[in-house]
């Protein structure tokens, strides 16, 4: 049993973590605080229910994510899935990859951050449809495990694990649109292939 | 792997070359579909530790592990939001008055 009077200390330091989540999800800032004030009071009237010593951050993040589903779920769409058994394994590596290894004495991160700024890294995740941007919300921004994931949201582990697999295709295209919109790259090279480039 | 049995009967010297790229095309199918479960640490030690031997001495596999893992910190760094003060000020009253209000 944890103790309602040690709540706000506890649960206090959690907030920026559900903030970015909440915003991620809601994709607007008056939501998202909506959203992280009334995790926060439902969390602290079921806290007595909480096993103290048990994973406080999975089961914020629970609330968060019940709450959202909750309340915007009836507005979502049907999820459009039809582009994403296009996109190869490494997509974004595969086109450029090389690019990110070629600055003598900038690591492959520094290149990656030029490539992909703030608005555009949170227009990717945000365009995700929901039941792949909740997996990767969790796992790559707040960093869960995937049984904590399949807790938060309820689901198996083989589907945490399916989701979070073309979730991240699916971002790593999204990324790449943005690149080559903003022609942040260069041409691809024509691929040769066979005898097409016999005495070409 | 289709092998004839001519070429069987050598491998020891000759086509060691040969066979160690073979061996390498089959531990970086593994590698690569265990690579995100890898960067989650998710693998079991076992698994965890054949993949790392492996990618340590396989440049390309080391190449595309150290990208997606590079990205996948670009993406948590980008997407952190600071709290608005305000946002942590109501939070804070709020359960004040539940405390208040039990």
């Amino acid at each position: 049993m944890a103790d309602q009077a040690t709540f706000a200390d506890d649960a206090m330091p959690l907030m920026s973590g559900l903030y970015s989540a909440a915003l991620r999800m809601t994709r607007n800032p008056a939501d998202a605080e909506d959203l992280v004030q009334e995790t926060y009071l439902k969390a602290y009237r079921a806290y007595e229910r909480f096993e103290a010593g048990t994973n406080l951050k999975a089961w914020m993040y629970r609330i968060l994510t019940n709450s959202y589903i909750n309340a915007y779920r009836k507005k979502q769409r049907r999820p459009d899935e039809s582009d994403i058994d296009d996109v190869e394994d490494l997509y974004l590596y595969r086109r450029i990859g090389g690019l990110t290894g070629s600055t003598l004495g900038r690591s492959a991160e520094d290149e990656l951050m030029d490539l992909f700024g703030e608005a555009e890294v949170k227009e990717a995740v945000e365009g995700l449809a929901e039941h792949y941007r909740l997996p990767v919300l969790l796992a790559d921004v707040e960093g869960f495990a995937y049984k904590e994931i399949a807790e938060i949201l309820d689901i198996p582990i083989g589907t945490v694990m399916s989701r979070l697999h073309r979730g991240r295709k699916q971002l790593q295209k999204r990324l790449y649109n943005f690149a080559e919109a903003r022609r942040l790259l260069p041409d691809p090279e024509p691929a040769c292939v066979g005898a097409d480039c016999d005495g070409g | 792997m289709v092998r004839r049995d001519s070429d069987a009967e050598n491998t020891e010297g000759e086509y060691s070359g040969a066979r160690g790229a073979e061996h390498c095309d089959d531990e970086c199918q593994k590698a690569l579909r265990e690579l995100y479960t890898y960067l989650d640490g998710q693998l079991t030690i076992e698994r965890r530790t054949t993949i790392k031997a492996h990618i340590e001495y396989c440049s390309p596999c080391m190449e595309s592990y150290t990208f997606e893992a590079e990205l996948k910190q670009v993406v948590a760094l980008r997407c952190q939001e600071e709290v608005p003060e305000a946002l942590r000020m109501k939070v804070f009253e709020a359960i004040q008055w539940e405390i208040r209000g039990d």
